[in-house]
């Protein structure tokens, strides 16, 4: 039943990174929360935020903007932390991104969203589920589970690397 | 209650039987004419069978049968219990462990088989009356002794009320004790109680039997073996005074029986209020303990860990509210919520004892199939630990001993002609220290071979030639795929071993250190935290966050003057009373690039007896943390253990600092080996 009703329509929960419209599938969301304090974790890269306590669970935090290279915005009242769920190696894991402001969920029928294009975007195609048209708008649908992939849920080597001298050869050493 | 529901039970009760069976097979070694291993053993065996049958486990119950009929014999004195038969029992054993587990392969039934074939040739097919079946037939010329030599008992038999429910049926009981001799069995009513508050399904009578029989005493108490837990059975002789309580009391207890006469005839003379307190009592003793499934248990531990953190953020915000009636709510909130808290995590305590006592099998399997004499004695089996540490704690430790028994403890001849006892001993002992409990494994066997460890430890390039510490060389062995072996055996000695047990270690947040004397002996030193869901945290802050550091590593905190040199690792020494401190600037490390603060403070921590320094902006304090894992995040994040929830409902960090430690000092080798290179 439900699966029938997904393939002609689906839900997303669009918000703006950078001036532009993303969205997320709406069934992958949990929650939306205000900027609150998060605390950050040391030797992670840059588009790690930190931890956040969601009602006594720790849950990381990500900066969309800076993981999709769109500069850096400072904190406004619009500011804004999505939970989603992250289906990795068949385990659920939650995680927050941080996003410039919530617009709202949208309905979209199936005829209403495009392939995602081969050329022409900042981001790789693999992180897109496709292009939604609205109002003469695009929305880019983010594939949840591929945004938050592997490299974010696992990133220490990464940060070993990126924070230079002092680890440089243990990490190293793990490689090898 | 469905078959599966029952089977569970089932299943968890013939574990614990076979766990008790199994070390009192083990004091039958020490012990061989001891009669009180063989009742356990027997009962035991009896209680798998009858219980196995009704959950339909009918190989089970028809195997079991074999071994009760043995121990039968034994019991009797029919049969002397010889090493033989305890190894053929301790392999039955074994076999029935896998029944109840499912393994029910071709394998198998050929074991079981083979086991059978050698009970059988051991009872020669004499088969012990099975109890309440067929001793009611009494042999006709016991007849003609009674009348010549028979004697006057007294019993009083108090079940408690539940007794029903146990599957113990009162009749056929009554029926055998008649059987022995001329009996008159009388029922007493007097503890039935009122319509209203009587429940049909329990059992409110209490039997007072004079037997006139030419048996033993021994074969009265036999009758009621199987009732002991539900039933205070009181028996004596009508002239005199002996008064042999209830049975299962053992020999050793002799004493305090002697002392209870006096009570227990008083007892006996106005049964009729008192009776009914000792049921009383028995009923309470009943229930003193549950079962409860392990995740029912986590959850309740993480829901008062959530408590814990609502309770410190709501006197945080009393106090900050200053209306006194808020705060002394507060404050009673606080003190309820400390006893919640230690409740809670005393339920999940559980004895180390159990997991002890399961290397009593391993060692005497070992000391058979490696030909060395071995015993193992145990300390301190009532320190109680976490019962996920304790899971956690029993590979590791079946790792060391195993080492112990094939590398430690020499052969018997060449203990001899060290001038040495010929049985090597292996010693278990737990003690708490603090929120810890260190475990020590010993051994007096040959020890650690320095030399050896050395050359292997420069063969494989884990060390550079020279002059080392004993400890530095000793800890070689906890290195990856260290050996100095020469024979590799299938219980130990591929170097796979003492690495994976300081990892395990290691998760449990807990140290390892190894202390070792020529022919003297090796200890290896476990410490290992009472507790993985709370511990005592020691606050400080780095850059405006909050960190916290396990406290039990914390020894002192000291103000920093700048006037040593950093290098570019983030590394420094202090003089700490004319020691040199190893220091680590977490700033450094962490990557904080904000200003520093003015009066930057050290947290001295001794980690593996070493101290190490670890620089920070501000000290904050003891902290009680609640620890959260950090998910997936933290499987790759080595120097942060997890992170914990404050009152203001911020997030901190746990600093991992022997990891960070390692890291340092890993990266400090590799420049150190770069220079020796160039």
């Amino acid at each position: 039943m439900l699966e029938e009703y997904n393939q002609d329509s689906a839900q997303y929960l669009s918000f703006y990174l950078a001036g532009k419209l993303f969205a997320f599938d709406v069934l992958k969301t949990r929650e939306v929360l205000q900027y609150t304090n998060i605390t950050p974790i040391p030797c992670t890269p840059p588009y790690v935020v930190g931890v956040l306590n969601l009602r006594g669970n720790v849950v990381t935090v990500m900066d969309l903007r800076v993981k999709f290279g769109l500069g850096d915005v400072s904190i406004t009242d619009d500011t804004a932390i999505i939970i989603v769920e992250v289906n990795y190696e068949d385990e659920i894991t939650v995680v927050g991104a941080l996003v410039d402001g919530v617009k709202g969920v949208m309905r979209f029928e199936k005829d209403q969203i495009e392939p995602p294009p081969k050329i022409g975007m900042k981001l790789s195609a693999d992180l897109i589920n496709g292009i939604g048209k609205l109002d003469g708008n695009f929305v880019v649908m983010l594939n949840v589970d591929r945004v938050f992939s592997e490299e974010d849920l696992s990133f220490a080597k990464e940060t070993l690397i990126s924070h230079g001298e002092v680890f440089l050869d243990s990490a190293s050493e793990t490689v090898a | 209650m469905d078959i599966e529901a029952l089977r569970e039970v089932f299943r968890e009760e013939a574990y614990e039987l076979l766990t008790q069976a199994e070390s009192s097979l083990l004091e039958l070694v020490e012990n061989p004419s001891d009669s009180e291993p063989i009742n356990t053993v027997f009962r035991a065996m009896h209680t798998i069978k009858g219980s196995g049958g009704m959950c339909g486990y009918t190989k089970l119950s028809d195997f079991t049968h074999e071994v009760e009929n043995l121990f039968d014999c034994m019991r009797k004195g029919k049969i002397a219990p010889d090493e033989g038969i305890i190894q053929l029992s301790l392999r039955a054993k074994d076999c029935i462990r896998n029944l109840i587990e499912g393994d029910d392969s071709l394998e198998q039934e050929d074991l079981r088989n083979k086991i059978l074939l050698e009970i059988k040739s051991i009872t020669g097919g004499m088969v012990c009356s099975d109890q309440s079946a067929h001793s009611c037939e009494i042999p006709k010329d016991s007849i003609n002794l009674e009348a010549i030599n028979s004697e006057s008992y007294k019993i009083v038999f108090m079940p408690v009320p539940s007794i029903l429910s146990h599957g113990v049926k009162i009749e056929p009981l009554l029926m055998e004790v008649s059987s022995l001799g001329e009996a008159t069995v009388k029922c007493d009513i007097s503890s039935i109680p009122d319509f209203d508050s009587l429940d049909p399904e329990e059992c409110y009578f209490n039997w007072v039997i004079h037997l006139e029989t030419s048996r033993d005493l021994m074969e009265i108490k036999d009758i009621f073996m199987f009732t002991e837990d539900y039933a205070e059975v009181v028996i004596r002789y009508k002239e005199g005074f002996l008064l042999n309580n209830t049975f299962f009391k053992s020999e050793e207890k002799g004493t305090v029986i002697e002392k209870k006469i006096p009570s227990v005839l008083n007892l006996l003379e106005e049964k009729t209020k008192k009776a009914d307190k000792i049921i009383f009592d028995r009923r309470k003793a009943d229930t003193t303990s549950i079962r409860v499934k392990n995740e029912k248990l986590d959850s309740l531990v993480n829901l008062v860990g959530e408590l814990v953190t609502l309770q410190a953020r709501f006197s945080q915000e009393a106090n900050f509210a200053r209306i006194p009636e808020f705060i002394s709510l507060a404050e009673n909130l606080e003190k309820l919520t400390e006893d919640l808290r230690d409740t809670t995590m005393s339920i999940r305590m559980v004895p180390i004892s159990e997991t002890f006592n399961s290397f009593n099998r391993l060692i005497y399997d070992l000391s058979n199939s490696l030909g060395k004499k071995i015993k193992l004695v145990t300390y301190g089996g009532e320190t109680e630990l976490d019962k996920n540490v304790i899971e956690a704690l029993r590979d590791p430790l079946l790792h060391i001993i195993r080492n112990s028994c094939d590398h430690g403890i020499e052969s018997p001849d060449i203990r001899l002609s060290k001038g040495k006892d010929e049985t090597g001993i292996i010693e278990l002992v737990a003690e708490h220290s603090g929120s810890n409990v260190v475990i020590k494994i010993s051994d007096d066997g040959a020890g650690l071979d320095r030399e050896k460890i050395l050359a292997r430890a420069i063969e494989r390039g884990l060390l550079q030639p020279g002059e080392y510490d004993d400890r530095v060389i000793y800890s070689m062995i906890f290195e990856p795929g260290f050996s100095t072996a020469e024979i590799v055996t299938d219980i130990s000695g591929r170097g796979v071993g003492m690495d994976v047990v300081k990892k395990n270690i290691e998760k449990l947040r807990g140290t390892i250190s190894v202390e070792s004397r020529e022919n003297r002996g090796t200890m290896i030193t476990l410490t290992i935290p009472l507790t993985l869901a709370i511990i005592d945290g020691f606050m400080v802050e780095l850059a405006g966050s909050p960190y916290i550091f396990n406290l039990s590593h914390v020894r002192e905190c000291l103000d920093f003057s700048d006037d040593v040199e950093r290098d570019e690792k983030s590394q420094f020494m202090i003089n700490l009373r004319g020691e040199i401190v190893p220091c680590i600037d977490l700033r450094g490390i962490f990557g904080c690039n904000d200003k520093e603060v003015a009066y930057p403070q050290i947290v001295i921590s001794e980690i593996a007896d070493e101290k190490y320094g670890f620089l920070v902006d501000k000290v904050i304090g003891k902290y009680q943390t609640v620890v959260k894992p950090l998910g997936r995040v933290s499987r790759n994040l080595n120097m942060i253990a997890g992170a914990t929830i404050l009152g203001d409902g911020t997030v901190a960090l746990i600093l991992d600092a022997q990891s960070i430690i390692k890291e340092m000092s890993g990266s400090a080798n590799d420049y150190m080996s770069d220079y020796i290179r160039h």
